[in-house]
């Protein structure tokens, strides 16, 4: 094992120059210590995110409406499969074991986002969770498409990206379609809007002034940081929602010509009831406690990829 | 050159042709529902996406043939919701829940063979657009039953799970094989030019295929006995009675006011 | 109760201890080159096809084939770690 670099180390500076002036890099044998740990956490963290979406996404399929829809779920859930094989593949090239990693790794250690922690108990979720959460994470993976200094996972993304236009489009479209279909459907939408979209705004991480450690960025890792990230989310987010009627906790705010958060967070989220308090701040520490230990529902549903449930149990 | 279309068929046989096309509509909406309730065993990453692409297309092959009724004045919404567990004309193979991995390739094998085998009679059917759906669905099918192949082959590696998996086979078979009916000399389908060759012919093309499996297993598969036929035996839809009430819950559409 | 963790024999389901790879080929059209397009893990030619057919599948592919990554001989990248990358 290589000795650990300081960030400061003159290796580790000049191959953040490299990668400033638009050095590629290709193999493992080009990295320094550092930026290897970087870019293998950012992959295992997106790797597992796709993961999570079978045990969050599926039982939609199975409360799907009709065809139609059933077939638009587990298409997108597919896919987002797909995606988690392209990642682990590549990771597999530095030394991960895939299959270790999926069947035998505790659950709870699982690297996964609270906004895919609370399986879909509708296809009304589901669209909603396609609008907004899907349009999360595609901004993230996009700004990695187009900025990752690491060539092969830039290039893997491309059909990922490919395939998630797909389920904002999806997404969109079938909010606006239960938003118009009847007062009922309206009321669920706007209460599915109510509960992700808090989560779908935590999903670009913690504000900038608070991030010390800015590696993705010296590394070129990624190109945008969180704020940037979440104010495009913002930008495509808001427009939409006022266009339609749909409520959320979010602003054109004119004196600074950006779009801003109604509330500061991080706050209390009753994950029982699924309820925001607002005016409930909590400290950045029980937040990060919180995305630690993961919704009630996170160790059950990565626990059931790693188990065989038959006969009577099914039907 | 013109082609022909569902109008121009006789009465009794425009009914028949549409019993066989709703029983393997129906088959394939409850195999959809399979993969859905049978995806988190899989058993590897690649296998999850696969399953779930096999759940997608399985769905897409139930639409496109209630699409395809509607030629004969069906609609397609009540073909799709506005049937109960009576009307749900499903292959009996798919009833009864898999008990482990090497029963859900059993079955889902030969309720993927069985279903394309009856299809396959269409590839030449007069109407175009009918002999267009069978050849989508068979593209369709070549990948499915090419993952029971790949898994077979891995079966066919452990003595155990050998065992198990022909055990399997030998308890579902009987359920595929009755699913072509009572072998009757004559089949007006065929006779009325629609289907490319007699059912007992496409029957008996399927049990050549499992024979065929042999080679991926490492074992002869067990020979099918005739079937047998109850009084309450469903001609219209290949089976006897209602699906089972539990699999009727897991295939049902839920939420229907949402439905568009 | 019939709820057990999931217990795999590597050698069969896997194609040995280590896990065995296909690099997955495809192509648009007649006008597009044979691109490679990802990498699948399967123990037979079989399920490598059909798990290639499955994830990747982003276009409706005039041609698609596999081959198993221990047969390319790479000519430029000797002495990396890395055989062959994405596209």
């Amino acid at each position: 094992m290589a000795t650990r670099l300081k960030q400061d180390d003159p290796r580790e500076l000049a191959l953040q120059e490299r990668i400033k002036a638009g050095f590629k890099l290709e193999d493992e044998t080009e990295m320094t210590p550092r930026y290897r740990d970087v870019l293998v956490n950012t992959m295992h963290i997106a790797a597992d995110l796709e993961v999570m979406t079978l045990p969050d996404y599926s039982p939609a399929i199975k409360n799907s409406p009709n065809l139609e829809a059933k077939i638009a779920v587990a298409s997108a859930c597919q896919d987002e499969l797909g995606h988690a094989q392209v990642m682990y593949r590549l990771l597999e090239d530095f030394g991960y074991d895939t299959h270790q990693f999926l069947f035998e790794r505790e659950a709870a250690e699982f690297r996964t986002f609270q906004l895919l922690e609370f399986p879909h108990r509708d296809y009304i979720e589901t669209v909603v969770s396609m609008c907004i959460g899907d349009r999360a994470g595609y901004i993230t993976t996009t700004d990695l498409e187009d900025n990752c200094s690491f060539g092969p996972y830039a290039r893997s993304l491309r059909k990922v990206n490919f395939e998630e236009t797909f389920h904002v489009g999806h997404g969109e479209r079938w909010t606006r379609f239960f938003w118009n279909q009847s007062p009922a459907s309206r009321q669920r939408v706007q209460e599915a809007f109510d509960f992700y979209f808090p989560l779908a705004a935590a999903w670009f991480g913690v504000p900038d002034s608070m991030k010390k450690r800015t590696d993705q960025l010296a590394y070129k890792i990624r190109g945008a940081s969180n704020d940037e990230m979440r104010q495009k989310w913002l930008t495509q987010v808001v427009p939409f929602c006022e266009e339609l009627g749909i409520r959320i906790p979010a602003r054109f705010d004119e004196e600074t010509g950006k779009f801003r958060l109604d509330y500061e967070p991080p706050v209390y989220l009753d994950e029982e009831k699924r309820v925001w308090h607002f005016d409930r701040r909590i400290t950045w520490e029980e937040q990060f406690a919180i995305w630690k230990r993961g919704s009630v529902f996170k160790v059950p549903a990565i626990r059931r990829l790693q188990l065989e449930v038959w006969g009577k149990e099914l039907w | 050159m013109t082609t022909a279309t569902t109008s121009d068929l006789a009465p009794a046989v425009a009914s028949l042709l549409q019993d066989d096309l709703l029983a393997v509509a129906d088959t394939k909406l409850v195999l959809g529902n399979w993969y859905t309730e049978c995806v988190m065993n899989g058993r590897s990453l690649p296998d999850f996406a696969t399953l779930l692409g096999m759940c997608t297309a399985s769905f897409g092959q139930t639409r496109a043939i209630y699409r395809y009724l509607t030629n004969f004045g069906h609609d397609f919404g009540a073909l799709e919701r506005g049937r109960d567990a009576g009307a749900i004309r499903s292959m009996e193979l798919l009833d009864e829940a898999p008990v482990g991995w090497e029963d859900f390739l059993a079955a889902v094998w030969l309720g993927e063979l069985a279903s394309w085998m009856l299809l396959s009679g269409f590839l030449h059917n007069p109407d175009r657009q009918l002999a267009g759906l069978a050849k989508k669905v068979g593209q369709e099918s070549y990948f499915h039953l090419k993952y029971t192949d790949g898994w077979m082959r891995i079966i066919g590696e452990g003595a155990a799970e050998r065992a198990t998996f022909l055990r399997m086979v030998e308890k579902r078979l009987p359920f595929a094989l009755r699913w072509f009916g009572p072998a009757e000399a004559a089949d007006p389908l065929h006779t009325a030019g629609q289907r490319d060759m007699p059912i007992g012919k496409i029957r008996e093309a399927f049990l050549r295929e499992i024979g065929k499996a042999a080679s991926l297993v490492g074992a002869p598969l067990p020979t099918a006995r005739p079937a047998s036929f109850e009084t309450s035996w469903r001609p219209d839809a290949r089976r006897h009675g209602p699906i089972p009430a539990g699999l009727w819950e897991v295939v049902r559409f839920k939420d229907q006011e949402l439905a568009f | 109760m019939t709820e057990n963790e999931k217990r795999f024999d590597r050698k069969r389901e896997r194609g040995g201890t280590t896990p065995r790879y296909y690099e997955v080929f495809a192509r648009k059209s007649s006008a597009d080159p044979l691109t490679h397009v990802g990498s699948v893990e399967a123990p037979n030619d079989d399920l490598a096809q059909v798990r290639a057919w499955f994830v990747y599948d982003q276009h409706a592919w005039k041609e698609m084939c596999v081959v198993p990554t221990d047969a390319i001989v790479t000519v430029t990248e000797h002495g990396k770690s890395a055989k062959i990358k994405m596209n």
